[in-house]
């Protein structure tokens, strides 16, 4: 027998030549047995003895002030426990917290404070009183018994409308603010982001050729399936206990400790299992009212959302306004590029911002470019993250001209984009150099692959026209705190504990990291997620960050782990740890390979004797960022006479650094896909001219349906991150980004027409059919107007303007219809 | 949803007692795939719900030489749409009914009350009202027939009467050298709403010419319309290419659109003209067998 077989590498560096056991395999979602049989427990799941169930009033106007409230006949239901408006929330937070009452602290316009509409309702459906009773059928009699009267306001829904100077105020404190100061006169404009390298107007005016648009996407919702619920209980000890449905406990946590001002060893949550989050769950919605009323009523209090509150009061994701000009040489590259991009952030501030721009020129070397981005309110919904914020919108702006520049110069879509893609070493808009990273890659793999090099095929629909299109996208990459231990039980098995939410089968790519490790077999590593008093903190899940930063903690922890049982082995031993190897759970002495204990006889004797049970640990702070990079083909069909547009194949290449489980991934990316089809096809918010939202439901709010997703083949191209461990890179985000730019591409050509505005199906794809016979360019046409902006203290910023028209396609959606709006008055 | 009153009679005329017996300000359940969402997240609120789940007598789908198709209004559209008779005599029933929902939705879901939530996109409307469908609805004072195309009132509102419920859809004998068809456009592939649908029935003489035709057009007016002008373009000529181009173009001035989040006017008007046309090509394809 060979004397010793050397331990496999245990650095985390990426390129060595291990060969992974379970790391790569299309291993099953360990929770996979729980959510079809319906035992995994959701947001609404749990109850508590006494529980009362909590309501709130939608403000039936988007704009108005809230001249009285009469909660008398609300409040003498039987059956009432707990009424709560604006006004009552400093006092109910003082009396938690034991501070004095600091009503003005809420006139900040935060989302985040005003959990309540606080003196004026800023958008239509905005909780207004909020109700706890022994059931959900009083609560909502308590709610119809409440007398609100408001003195509507004028109303501002459309975000170009809501940067003009006589444009109504959403929000009387908010003031511009730019990188060189803020404001001093309040503006719809909450903040001006400038970034630029180089001289723009020199490059573009030496350009060859160049192209510029005006493109638009819709306000667009994350659609996850679960509604937010939440159960909050106070006890006499003072302290509180939250069952929800989050994408970060700890971030819930902290939240509340915030907003209550109190200590977090007051606060102990449980994320519930997640039907989707997408983002939108990162942010705390139900959890402060909810805990708010536990604490009034003096009973826990259940409380969850319908899907019309969903639509109209969570965060969606903002809608855009993005003028884009690229300047080229003839032969394709890119010299200089401009960009405005108008982001509809809803009724408060925040969720505009940078992400667009980095995601729309990122993957390019633009040698000179500028971007001014204005974060505009308007009376919708505050928005907030959604799957790679922004990267979308950025990218249908900038990859719909590329296709127009492609187009202009006879080339490629993929010679274009490889002629400027990035490499390592390439600096990206706000001048991050770009570590390894695989776009080139990506692009390559669609070039070589069967549906681009094979003819395009036709619609076996007689009248159909089928097309195909290219976009790409990127997303930065997502890193912060993840902490994780791995417990080894008497048999040599092993449980990780987390305190990080699992939203995309996380907790199975854990457990095959902890198996690779600890060189056991995967069915032997079970992963727990106890709640904030029991699990180590992480940060919460989002930003494609888990598998790249919870999986270096849980790489981290399982390799303590076996450092340890090797040291408890050497105690059994009665050797030097030094001496002792290990593989596939078997620890012998170096000198002498028949002197064996399994993992199992060591975790056994360690449990009573020697330095005892072993918990291995690890924790990571912050990994340096692994952008990932995808590059879509996306084949439609188009029926002519009506705009119907059918995705009927979509091959996404997508660099993951290394896929633990590649069947995670391509589930990531094929609901990345989908997600982007509703973007560019059928999902948007429609508002009327007095700010009410027309299709708060999921028949007029329309995702795709499985009868809408295509055939999405996924092309994993493994280019390995230098950080973080086996290469890995974050799948999640990036997958949404380039589809409703490749679609809009494959609809052009099918039948040459240019649809700007998202969702395209139907009505836009006529317009652009017959602008495409009649000569009209409505790509050309700048629908916005910008103007000088005064931010009071800075230099106003430069738009990108050229021949500024009124708005001509603008449709009006706002007519009467059959479906009864929601009766909420 | 707020708290009502739940009635589950055994028999067609206990339910119309109820009704009789509690008065304004119930509804009727079938299937619940429309009121029910309407109560949970519409605003919808009855003082009571008659519900005709454990109505025996409600269920029937038959078909009589002479009597024609019956269609009892508790029928699911999976009852429907599987029936044998009615696949064979009665396609374009199937056809749209198959398209109401998801599978999941036409197993509760009936063509009752498909009808009788009065939606102007609902898609078994056209179809009926094309094939000149009589309506049986019952109170407690006994039964009465009514067109179906006389039911529709406006959006949500039909000639039901206080007290009455529908009880049974009667669809006349097909008729030979008939044809029909129903289309929609629907922003999404299925589990979708009609933006604007067509249906077309249209019987041809021996001489070829077409000697009745039916064009109703849905959602675009508060109910279905008929096409009028369209229909009397067709009467007493040979269908040809141009001539049904003539049909569709005035189906499109018989349309009364609005715009809504579903669409504009003026595109509704450019679907009605594509769906005329493409359902009379069907149609009469189908009558010249």
């Amino acid at each position: 027998m060979t004397t010793t077989e050397l331990p496999r590498t245990v650095t985390e560096a990426p390129t060595d030549m291990v060969t992974h056991v379970v790391i790569g395999q299309r291993v099953a979602k360990i929770e996979g047995v729980d959510k079809v049989t319906g035992k995994a427990l959701y947001g609404a799941d749990t109850s508590r003895p006494g529980m009362l169930w909590g309501k709130m009033l939608p403000s039936p106007h988007a704009h108005a002030i809230i001249t009285s409230i009469d909660l008398s006949a609300a409040r003498a239901l039987p059956g009432v426990f707990a009424v709560i408006t604006g006004a009552d929330l400093p006092g109910i937070v003082a009396k938690i917290s034991d501070t004095d009452p600091t009503p003005e602290e809420f006139d900040t316009p935060s989302r985040g404070k005003q959990i309540l509409a606080w003196k004026k309702v800023v958008f239509f459906g905005q909780p207004v009183v909020a109700v706890a009773a022994v059931t959900p059928a009083i609560a909502e009699e308590a709610l119809a018994l409440i007398k609100v009267v408001y003195e509507p306001l004028p109303v501002v829904v459309d975000p170009e409308a809501a940067m003009r100077p006589d444009a109504p105020l959403v929000q009387n404190a908010v003031f511009t603010e730019t990188f060189s100061g803020k404001a001093t006169t309040p503006s719809n404009i909450a903040k001006v982001t400038e970034l630029s390298r180089g001289n723009v107007d020199e490059a573009i005016a030496n350009a060859e050729v160049t192209v510029s648009g005006t493109f638009r996407t819709a306000m667009v919702h994350q659609g996850y399936i679960e509604p937010q619920a939440c159960l909050a209980e106070y006890s006499a000890d003072g302290r509180f206990t939250i069952w929800t449905s989050t994408q970060g406990q700890f971030g819930v946590r902290g939240g509340l400790s915030g907003f209550l001002k109190i200590p977090p060893r007051r606060i102990r949550v449980t994320a519930s299992e997640i039907g989707g989050g997408f983002g939108a769950k990162g942010a705390m919605t139900l959890e402060p009212i909810c805990t708010l009323l536990a604490y009034s009523a003096g009973r826990p209090v259940k409380m969850q959302l319908t899907r019309s509150e969903v639509l109209r009061a969570t965060r969606p994701a903002p809608d855009a306004v993005m003028h884009v000009t690229l300047g080229a040489r003839t032969d394709g590259t890119l010299l200089g590029a401009r960009a405005a991009f108008i982001w509809d952030v809803g009724a408060y501030p925040g969720g505009g911002s940078v992400g667009g721009i980095n995601c729309g020129f990122g993957p390019y070397i633009v040698p000179a470019y500028s971007y001014d981005g204005y974060d505009v309110l308007t009376n919708r919904p505050s928005t907030g993250a959604y799957r790679a914020p922004n990267g979308p919108q950025g990218a249908f702006a900038v990859e719909s001209a590329l296709d127009m520049l492609a187009g202009k110069l006879g080339i490629s879509p993929i010679t274009l984009r490889l002629r400027n893609a990035v490499r390592e070493g390439d600096r990206n808009p706000s001048d991050v150099p770009y570590p390894r990273i695989g776009f080139r890659e990506t692009l390559e793999a669609i070039e070589n692959h069967p549906v681009w090099a094979s003819p395009k095929a036709t619609s076996s629909r007689p009248g159909w026209l089928r097309g195909r299109g290219v976009a790409c996208g990127l997303w930065g990459g997502g890193v912060g705190t993840s902490m994780a231990h791995v417990n080894i039980g008497e048999d040599g098995s092993a449980v990780i504990v987390t305190g990080a939410v699992d939203l995309a089968g996380t907790r199975t790519t854990m457990a095959q990291i902890a198996a690779e490790e600890l060189q056991i077999p995967f069915e032997r590593v079970n992963i727990v997620q106890p709640d904030t008093d029991t699990a180590p903190f992480n940060n919460p899940t989002g930003g494609s960050r888990i598998t790249y930063s919870l999986g270096t903690a849980v790489y981290r922890a399982a390799i303590d782990a076996r450092t340890k049982l090797k040291q408890r082995a050497s105690q059994q031993f009665r050797c030097p740890a030094d001496e002792v190897d290990y593989r596939d759970g078997v620890f012998w002495v170096r000198s002498d390979p028949y002197v064996r204990l399994t993992i199992g006889q060591v975790a056994r004797s360690a449990a009573g004797s020697g330095d005892g049970p072993v918990v291995g640990t690890g924790e990571v702070t912050h990994l340096l960022r692994a952008p990932a990079f995808a590059t879509q083909l996306v084949e439609v069909e188009v029926d002519p006479e009506t705009g119907a547009v059918q995705v009927v194949n979509v091959v996404a290449a997508q660099d993951v650094g290394r896929a633990i489980n590649p069947t995670a991934c391509e589930g990531q990316i094929q609901g990345g896909v989908v997600q982007g089809i509703g973007w560019a096809l059928t999902e948007g918010y429609v508002y009327d001219e007095q700010g009410r939202l027309r299709n708060p439901g999921l028949l007029d709010y329309r995702m795709p349906t499985a009868l809408d997703a295509p055939n999405i083949e996924c092309v994993l191209v493994e280019v390995p991150a230098i950080d973080g461990p086996y290469g890995v890179r974050g799948v999640g985000e990036v997958p949404i980004v380039p589809t409703p730019a490749a679609v809009a591409n494959a609809v052009f050509d099918a039948c040459a027409g240019r649809v700007t505005s998202l969702p395209l199906s139907g009505e836009p794809v006529i317009v652009a059919i017959s602008d495409a016979r009649t000569g009209v360019d409505r790509s050309q046409m700048v629908t916005f107007n910008l103007g000088p902006i005064s931010t009071g203290n800075s230099s106003a910023p430069e738009a990108s303007v050229e021949e500024p028209k009124l708005a001509t396609e603008v449709e009006d959606y706002c007519a009467e219809d059959d479906v009864a709006e929601p009766e909420i008055e | 949803m707020r708290a009502f009153a739940y009635h589950a009679p055994a028999s067609l005329a206990e339910a119309v007692a109820i009704l009789r017996r509690e008065g304004p300000g119930g509804r009727v359940l079938a299937g619940g795939t429309d009121l029910l969402v309407q109560m949970k997240e519409r605003g919808t609120v009855p003082r009571y719900v008659v519900s005709l789940r454990a109505v025996a007598d409600l269920s029937h789908v038959t078909f009589q030489t002479g009597r024609g198709l019956v269609i009892g209004s508790r029928a699911s559209l999976t009852d429907v749409i599987t029936n044998r008779v009615v696949r064979e005599r009665y396609p374009i029933i199937v056809e749209s009914a198959g398209l109401v929902g998801s599978h999941q939705i036409q197993n509760l879901g009936t063509v009752g009350g498909n009808i009788c939530n009065a939606s102007p996109s609902a898609d078994t409307a056209p179809p009926l009202i094309a094939l000149s469908a009589i309506l049986r609805l019952h109170s407690n004072q006994g039964p009465r027939e009514l067109p179906i195309a006389e039911f529709f009132i406006g959006p949500g509102r039909t000639a039901l009467e206080e007290g009455e419920l529908l009880a049974e859809i009667i669809v006349p004998d097909p008729q030979p050298h008939s044809g029909g068809s129903y289309e929609r456009y629907t922003p999404r592939q299925e589990m979708d709403i009609a933006v604007a649908s067509a249906a077309s029935f249209v019987i041809l003489a021996p001489d070829g010419t077409v000697s009745h035709a039916k064009i109703i057009l849905g959602a675009v007016g508060p109910t279905p319309l008929h096409a009028r002008t369209a229909e009397a373009i067709l009467i007493g000529k040979i269908p040809s290419g141009d001539l049904i181009e003539a049909a569709a173009s005035a189906a499109v001035s018989d349309a009364r659109p609005i715009s809504d989040q579903r669409g504009s006017e003026s595109y509704r008007r450019h679907l009605i003209n594509v769906l005329t046309r493409r359902t009379l090509n069907r149609a009469i394809e189908s009558a010249r067998g």
